[in-house]
């Protein structure tokens, strides 16, 4: 049997923590305290309270964080990398031995895990892993046989190991599988409760091993748990069913109830009159909903009256029994007859109805809650739309694949019957065929795989080289190419390379690297989804739907459960097994995948025709280094520009069909089945351990708020301008920013050869040019493709955009092609799905939106609304036919959205009174150049504030403009004076000019970048380049220092912020391995630059030098970046990036804590960064959120606090420093280093330094008396230094012989002076955003 | 009256050397000269011009001048140091001196046909032009790429080379020499030794002795025979070597679109054998080659062992495959990297 339970405590093995105390730390004080440190005005206390916004708390696990950090030496870094990628290596190989049932191998792998000795404390979670597999597996015959197997692991294998609750409740699933009336089970099961390790409750907690039928029986029929033993979401459902036979029964009566509905033989027509005539009854049903759900059962279940298709293998996954209470509920409502029919004619059933494909069979949703009348109506309606969607949503994700290969299928089929000649030339088709011939030899793949997994080594004398080298890749990918579905491989495969065309700058297509970890990537994807719904439909399996209600709970239970799952998945697959499957698939594609194409014969000049590979493999030089890539065939390119493409091309993270999932950790929120990050990061493992450990310590639940309103807003298509995009763009011409069809890209021809090389070297370029215009238009036409035809997939429905964050804290929507952060056209496709009462206010602010729209935003509202009223007859036109005469909307700055705003004002003003129009635009207020407004409020400018409109005023301020003019008055100045260039460009100074510049001068753009900027707006001026380019420098210089007397106080914070990055990415650990310097003397740069928002979220800088691991593959080697990879920091990056980057992280937070309490106010809220849109009567109440939002943000002095937090997160650290060899500090830190050199009998490196320096510092932290003695005794380079007074004029400039390295305390600039603005001020700012 | 001829000592003085390096004895001058045999060429040199790119302190300039007196003798340098330093030494000399940079083509382009200060006389490809030689000095490891390009201007017959087969004594780093004179097969072979192969008959003349005579092939590095000089003799000294290449376009007449396309694909794939390679050609350029080669020998061999021939002939070839690609839509657009958000 087992061994004595002990208890073993973990803590022991607890990884380390920073040996440097953070005692005296500023941070550590109370709040309060923290705040009393600079007197701040009078009524701070009262907002004080907002300082906990998560700032606090994260900063402070931040800053002692309980995990190895990633500033020690690279050496060490390195080391522990390395182990974390074995760790992950052999994790997902595991899985995929698990999964694939490969058990003794999978047991190999586990040893080897065992040797890992930092990773025994998680260990047991992968013995957990197998032994539930061992289970699933079905080979065990008795209870006893489970038991001596744990017994012989635990104690021979793993002796180090102890069992844990999990461990417990696979022992007890195993234990339910057997006769559980016999006295031998229930004595076993009772142990095992008993061995529990922290109560019951917690083995019963395993919803992923225990199912419903397991609670059932440890419940109802054995009595060995309570009730309050089971998990929440379970509880309802378990109470709710008590056993009566055999719980087998149930799922039989299930089955035999989809039986019943699949052979009914009602038509069509006689279900429709048939649910007509249930109105009455259903109308009874619907307003009981909320009450008694057992009446609706009764309803529903008598009209059984689907009509389903007769696939019953399908029939299981869908439930029926909902869809028709839902459809019932939708007939209930006030409908009219169309409407009526339409509902009745619809198929309910989610795999059916994945998106509006076919227009015909759909139903516009939108329309039909836009008629309902009442508030009731609509709720009962949403609710039943939820519920549709809940089951829709979870096909989406889970059927994508499938819907792709039926719909080519289809094409194909369709294709063939008719007949049609011009069978080939359909893209589906083809991809059909590709698909078919493809199946089979990824089926013998995974099939040889099988054998070189299951069989013993061949002996290598039997095999050729090329045999004995394939059979060992086997192994090593085998494990992966096993776990999907051969034929969604092949489906995954195709789309992804479609997806990919004329991508990394490859003209028709795309980097090898790219594309075989792309189809990698998806694969495993597809893997995740698939073994959630697996594990779902386990655990859920025997769960009898009884009633409608009973439904939603097991819908709640559910999604927690799916919850729990994605929470815990931790395995990622490592790059190169991504990187094998994918070349292994696409190599057989290329294979199999054939184009006919046409082509002159050079004798003849007669056609040919012939077939050909659709993507070839090869390579090309870049910048002198080889490229391998893949090709797509022209003649498919041609195809892919030409056809609808979203029946071809998984969509993949579509917008959701219901609320997404909400945030509530790191790695919990957003869809179903995919697992997204809350933070995206480019594969930086430190990020990833600073989020999640302020996300474990609960710190960052603002940050959540925020993103979850955003992701509760329900969005649908204006289908007015989808129809006129759609007729536009089926034009094929040139419209907007929609480029025309081009079908051929038409060269220059060569000239002679013996034209002069210049001669070459200029067509070239020119054809370079025309190639690149041509692929960049294609690229467009193609990305409005896709935006259009998903909007054509969502026109009706109700959707969301679940959100995530980018490394500073914006939020951005997780789905990639269409979304409201898009362009133009994206934007003017979308309004909000519910519809608000303009009012007198909403009408107003839709009125500023367009003129703001138009590009007339730099005048007071009441001219603005002027401005509209003064264009009503084009708005009109427009409206009513936008391709007309009238085309004003096309002048607007941004013409879709005005367009759609042009026609929901006109429908206004159908009405009586315009003002009871219920309107579902989105109204925009836009930051006046956002950045420099927290800047100025940052360094409270009081003019540079007032410029950026967070002082009120009458007008709005046009910061653009001020500038301008402040150049000009320079260059007239120094025109006087004779300046030959100001004389020349005194008059061409416009708004235009230094536009550009003034925004992106607060995101830190060089003099060099700046200088193209103005040359780009005076070329047009100046013909000569060279002239040109010569003023644009002059210029420049003065923009520069214009911006810079306007912002002083903003410039010198930005200056700081540069300066604190310079020297932080500088900085050496003091507790750092300094045995590990690959160099004594050059020690590895390792601090990135780290902080922490207002709302806590930690803000880590991953600019470090890259390190790409080279990959084998079938198809080339290819170079791909290790997401484990820790190295030296790139300093340039750290501090280049600094100012910008914690400028966004504080738009970042303003605009989250707006979005949080725009929700709390009940408002529909959505964010373009800088831009927050709402309702047009909630405009108002938003502007006051984002108002007490900033100033709440600002009321606090962030630079301070952004000090206060550096000194205490980089506290004794040190910097390299140079000073003057001659200097009196360099003489006496001389004297040390020989002393210390006599001491170690050779040459004293940096490092030896650092560690002495270490040592002085752990001796004055000693609580003995005489270490600390000792400590104050000790003389070392370092505590020189701190002895200086003003030891930083010492240090110089100057990098040759006259001076020498030291080492010096890592010490940060003081923080510049504040101006006087005080932020209140901007309550009452009209213009602040408008 | 005789030009002076300035010592290693003296012209060591010049400030800077932009990373160029020159032989600097006058005694290897002469044997150098002596080796070239130009007189063959050239006879009397009454006739003939030089054209003189980057001469830096242009000891061999005035060798050259001493020795053979040619009708015009042009030097072509615009760096400051060197310029000012040949502004004071020859200007009131024979020696002629264009400041320009030899890098630009618009150089050539307004010497000789705009200015008219150097006009060379074009003669028909029958023989190497006898009255027009060009003498370069490009031996900063970062001009090879100009080396490159003018090794296709011969090709093209463009630039200098549109006045006939132009003869060129070219000074370039040893590395760049062995790998311009890789044979087929060897490790270095590449395209640019293949373009070598395909339109000049190159000789190796002169090295200075360092470690990096072992990268030629050895026998044929003994017949070549160059002279061996003290690295010593180079300035400025580094351990790498510099070698005199002289460069003898032949009249090829080879279709240069499809070849240039052909070799450039090909030889990515160095050691790939053609069998496996040839799609890099094109799509389905596998299936088409390997029907159309009817010496199967020659499928089996990689592109870095092929010989200027049979690069030639699958030029051909791919001249005539009805399927071929647009050879002129052939780059990768650096411009369209997609940025992450």
């Amino acid at each position: 049997m087992l061994r004595p339970l002990t208890r073993h405590i973990w803590s022991s093995t607890l990884i380390q923590t920073r040996s440097i105390s953070s005692k005296g730390s500023k941070l550590h004080k109370p709040a309060a305290e923290v705040l009393r440190s600079r007197p701040l005005p009078t009524d701070s206390i009262a907002v004080g309270a907002h300082h906990n916004l998560g700032f606090l708390e994260s900063s402070q696990v931040t800053t002692s964080p309980s995990f190895d950090p990633f500033d020690m030496s690279h050496a060490s870094t390195l080391r522990a990398t390395t182990q974390s990628r074995d760790v992950m290596q052999l994790w997902s190989l595991l899985e995929a031995c698990l999964c694939s049932k490969y058990l003794n191998r999978a047991f190999s792998i586990l040893q080897s895990l065992y040797m890992i000795r930092s990773h025994r404390p998680y260990f047991i979670d992968d013995y957990n892993m197998y032994l539930s597999s061992l289970v699933e597996k079905g080979s065990i015959k008795a209870i006893e046989e489970l038991d001596s197997i744990l017994a012989e692991h635990l104690e021979k294998k793993f002796p180090d190991i102890e069992y844990n609750d999990k461990t417990l409740a696979i022992m007890i699933h195993n234990a339910l599988k057997f006769d559980s009336e016999n006295p031998s089970t229930i004595k076993s099961l009772r142990t095992y409760l008993k061995m529990n390790m922290n109560g019951v409750k917690k083995i019963m907690s395993n919803l992923d091993v225990l199912t419903f039928s397991d609670f059932k029986i440890l419940y109802w029929r054995l009595n060995l748990i309570r009730v309050s033993d089971m998990p929440e979401t379970v509880k309802i459902i378990v109470e709710k069913q008590p056993i009566t036979t055999n719980s087998k029964n149930d799922v039989e009566i299930d089955e035999q109830h989809h039986k019943d509905a699949s052979s009914s033989h009602i038509s069509n027509e006689d279900s429709v009159a048939h649910d007509i005539a249930h109105e009455n009854l259903d109308n009874a049903s619907r307003n009981n909903l909320s009450t008694t759900p057992e009446s609706i059962t009764q309803v529903s279940l008598d009209a059984v009256s689907d009509s389903l298709e007769k696939d019953a293998e399908k029939l299981k996954a869908v439930d029926t029994l909902g869809m028709r209470v839902v459809r019932h509920t939708l007939l209930g409502l006030s409908l009219n007859e169309h409407q009526r029919k339409q509902i009745a004619k619809f198929h309910f059933d989610a795999e059916k109805n994945l998106l509006n494909v076919d227009q015909n069979k759909s139903i516009d949703f939108f329309e039909i809650f836009r008629s309902l009348k009442s508030d009731t109506e609509r709720t009962a309606f949403e609710s039943s739309l939820d519920e549709f969607n809940q089951d829709r949503q979870r096909a989406l994700e889970n059927r994508a694949t499938d819907a792709a290969r039926e719909r080519w299928k289809h094409d194909f089929e369709e294709a063939r019957a008719r007949g049609d000649l011009s069978i080939e030339k359909k893209l589906n088709v083809k991809l059909w065929k590709w698909y078919n011939s493809m199946l089979p030899l990824v089926k013998e793949e995974v099939k040889q795989c099988n054998e070189a997994m299951s069989g013993t080594m061949p002996k290598s004398k039997d095999l050729s080289t090329q045999e004995f080298k394939q059979h060992k890749a086997r192994l090593e990918y085998g494990p992966y190419l096993s776990l999907v579905d051969p034929g969604k491989m092949c489906v995954i495969t195709i789309l992804e390379l479609l997806k990919l065309n004329s991508t990394g700058g490859v003209i028709e297509g795309m980097r090898t690297a790219r594309a075989v970890i792309a189809v990698g990537k998806a694969i495993e994807m597809e893997f995740r989804s698939e073994q959630l719904l697996k594990s779902e439909s386990q655990v859920f399996k025997d769960v009898n739907r009884k009633s409608h209600q009973f439904k939603k709970y097991v819908q709640r239970a559910k999604s927690s459960f799916r919850s729990i799952k994605i929470e815990e998945s931790k395995i990622v697959w490592p790059q190169s097994a991504r990187a094998k499957i994918g070349s292994i698939m696409i190599s057989m594609l290329i294979h199999v995948g054939k184009v006919n194409i046409e082509g002159t014969d050079p004798f003849t000049k007669e056609k040919v025709y012939g077939e050909a590979p659709a993507f070839s493999h090869g390579y090309q030089y870049h910048n002198g280094s080889k490229l391998g890539v893949l090709k797509i065939h022209r003649s498919l390119i041609h195809q892919l520009n030409g056809e609808r493409l979203v029946a071809s091309v998984q969509p993949q993270l579509l917008p959701m069909l219901v609320k997404p999932r909400q945030w509530k950790n790191w790695k919990s929120g957003g869809y179903f089945y995919t697992q997204s990050t809350l933070v995206r990061s480019k594969d930086s493992p430190e990020q990833i351990a600073y989020l999640k450990a302020v996300s474990d310590a609960k710190a960052i639940d603002v940050v959540y708020d925020g993103l979850n309103v955003l992701g509760e807003t329900a969005w649908t298509i204006n289908r007015n301008i989808f129809n006129v995009m759609s007729e536009v763009w089926n034009k094929g011409e040139l419209f907007l920013e929609i480029p025309g069809i081009q079908e051929e890209l038409n060269l220059l021809p060569p000239p002679p050869r013996d034209a002069d090389p210049s001669i070459h070297r200029e067509w070239k370029l020119k054809n370079k040019e025309l190639a690149n215009k041509f692929s960049s238009n294609r690229s467009v036409r193609c990305d409005s493709n896709y935006k259009l035809e998903i909007a054509r997939a969502y026109l009706g429905e109700k959707f969301y955009f679940p959100h995530n964050l980018d490394f500073r804290g914006r939020a951005y929507p997780l789905s990639p092609h269409f979304n409201h952060l898009g362009n133009d056209m994206s934007r003017g496709l979308l309004i909000f799905w519910k519809g608000k009462r303009l009012g007198p206010q909403g009408l107003k602010w839709l009125k500023v939106h367009l003129s703001n729209l138009f590009g007339f935003d730099k005048a007071s509202l009441t001219e603005r609304i002027a401005f509209t009223d003064r264009h009503m007859k084009d708005i009109k036109e427009c409206a009513i036919s936008p391709l007309g005469p009238n085309r004003w909307w096309m002048q607007a700055e941004k013409p879709w959205q005005t367009l759609a705003t042009c026609m929901e004002l006109t429908e206004a003003y159908k009405l009586e009174n315009p003002e009871d129009f219920i309107s579902h635009q989105p109204v925009h207020q836009d930051g006046t150049c956002n950045g420099l407004q927290h800047y100025a409020a940052l360094g409270g400018d009081i003019e540079g504030a007032a410029q950026v409109n967070l002082v009120p005023n009458d007008v709005p301020q046009d910061v653009y403009s001020h500038v301008a003019k402040l150049v000009a008055s320079r260059l007239e100045v120094a025109a006087k004076k004779g300046d030959e260039y100001a004389k020349i460009l005194q008059d061409k100074i416009t708004r235009k000019v230094v536009k550009q510049t003034v925004m992106t001068n607060v995101y830190g753009v060089t003099y060099v970048g700046a200088t193209f900027q103005i040359d780009k707006q005076l070329s047009h001026i100046f013909e000569d380049r060279k002239y040109s380019l010569e003023l644009s420098k002059y210029l420049t210089k003065h923009v520069f220092a214009a911006v810079r007397e306007l912002f002083q106080g903003a410039h010198l914070i930005q200056d700081w912020l540069g300066e604190c990055a310079k020297r932080v990415s500088k900085s050496i650990r003091l507790d750092v391995d300094e045995k590990s310097f690959k160099n004594g003397n050059k020690p590895d740069f390792m601090s990135s630059v780290i902080w922490t928002t207002p709302l806590g979220l930690p803000i880590v800088q991953p600019y470090r030098e890259l390190s790409k691991k080279q990959v084998t593959t079938n198809l080339q080697t290819v170079f791909i970046s290790d997401p484990f990879s820790v190295n030296p920091i790139n300093a340039r990056r750290q501090k280049a990036g600094f100012p910008p980057n914690f400028i966004h992280s504080l738009d970042a937070s303003h605009m989250l804590l707006s979005a949080t309490e725009c929700g709390k106010h009940g408002l529909d809220f959505a964010s373009v960064h800088d831009s927050y849109w709402t309702h047009g009567c909630d405009v108002d109440q938003m502007n006051i959120c984002l108002r007490e939002q900033f100033i709440k943000l600002h009321e606090v002095d962030l630079i301070e606090r952004l000090k206060n937090e550096f000194d205490e997160r980089y506290k004794n650290y040190v910097q390299i420093a140079r000073i003057d060899k001659h200097s009196e500090l360099a003489k006496k830190i001389l004297i040390v280093r020989n002393k210390l050199s006599e001491s170690l009998g050779r040459p004293a490196t940096l490092a030896d330094e650092i560690y002495m320096e270490k040592e002085r510092v752990r001796l004055m932290r000693s609580t003995h008396y005489d270490e600390v003695e000792r400590g104050r005794q000790m003389v070392s380079t370092v505590s020189l230094v701190e002895e200086q007074e003003g030891h930083e004029e010492l240090e110089s400039k100057r990098a040759d012989m006259s001076t020498m390295v030291i080492l010096v305390p890592l010490k940060l600039p003081s923080i510049p002076p504040k101006g006087e603005f005080d932020v209140r001020e901007l309550r009452n700012s009209k213009y602040f955003f408008s | 009256m005789s030009l002076p001829v300035k010592n290693l000592q003296i012209l060591a003085q010049i400030k800077h050397y932009y990373g160029f390096r020159y032989l600097l004895n006058p005694v290897i001058h002469n044997k150098i000269l002596d080796k070239l045999n130009l007189q063959k060429t050239y006879g009397n040199f009454q006739d003939t011009k030089i054209l003189d790119l980057y001469p830096g302190p242009a000891q061999h300039a005035a060798i050259f001048y001493n020795r053979f007196r040619p009708e015009q003798y042009t030097l072509m340098e615009n760096r400051t140091d060197f310029f000012d330093y040949l502004k004071t030494e020859y200007s009131n000399s024979e020696l002629q001196l264009a400041e320009k940079n030899p890098y630009e083509w618009s150089s050539y382009t307004d010497l000789i046909d705009n200015e008219k200060q150097f006009v060379p006389d074009k003669q028909p490809l029958t023989q190497i032009n006898n009255r027009f030689l060009v003498t370069a000095n490009l031996t900063n490891a970062s001009h090879e790429g100009l080396v490159m390009q003018w090794f296709t201007c011969i090709g093209n017959r463009n630039w200098l080379q549109r006045f006939g087969r132009v003869k060129m004594l070219v000074w370039v780093p040893t590395p760049v020499a062995a790998k311009l004179l890789a044979s087929p097969g060897s490790n270095a072979r590449s395209k640019c030794s293949v373009v070598r192969e395909t339109f000049t008959e190159t000789h190796l003349i002169a090295l200075s002795n360092t470690k990096e005579c072992e990268m030629f092939h050895e026998t044929e590095f003994e017949q070549m025979s160059p002279i061996v000089f003290p690295n010593t003799d180079v300035w400025q000294v580094r351990d790498k070597g510099i070698a005199l290449l002289e460069i003898n376009p032949t009249a090829h007449q080879v279709d240069l679109d499809n070849w240039d396309y052909v070799t450039k694909h090909l030889l990515i794939l160095k050691k790939t054998p053609l069998k496996e390679s040839l799609d890099s050609l094109g799509h389905g350029g596998k299936d088409y080659f390997n029907l159309k080669i009817t010496d199967k020998n020659l499928l089996e061999k990689s592109p870095g062992q092929l010989t200027s021939v049979e690069f030639i002939y699958l030029s051909k070839l791919f001249d005539e495959w009805p399927f071929k690609p647009d050879i002129y839509m052939d780059f990768v657009d650096v411009y369209q990297e997609e940025g992450l958000h």
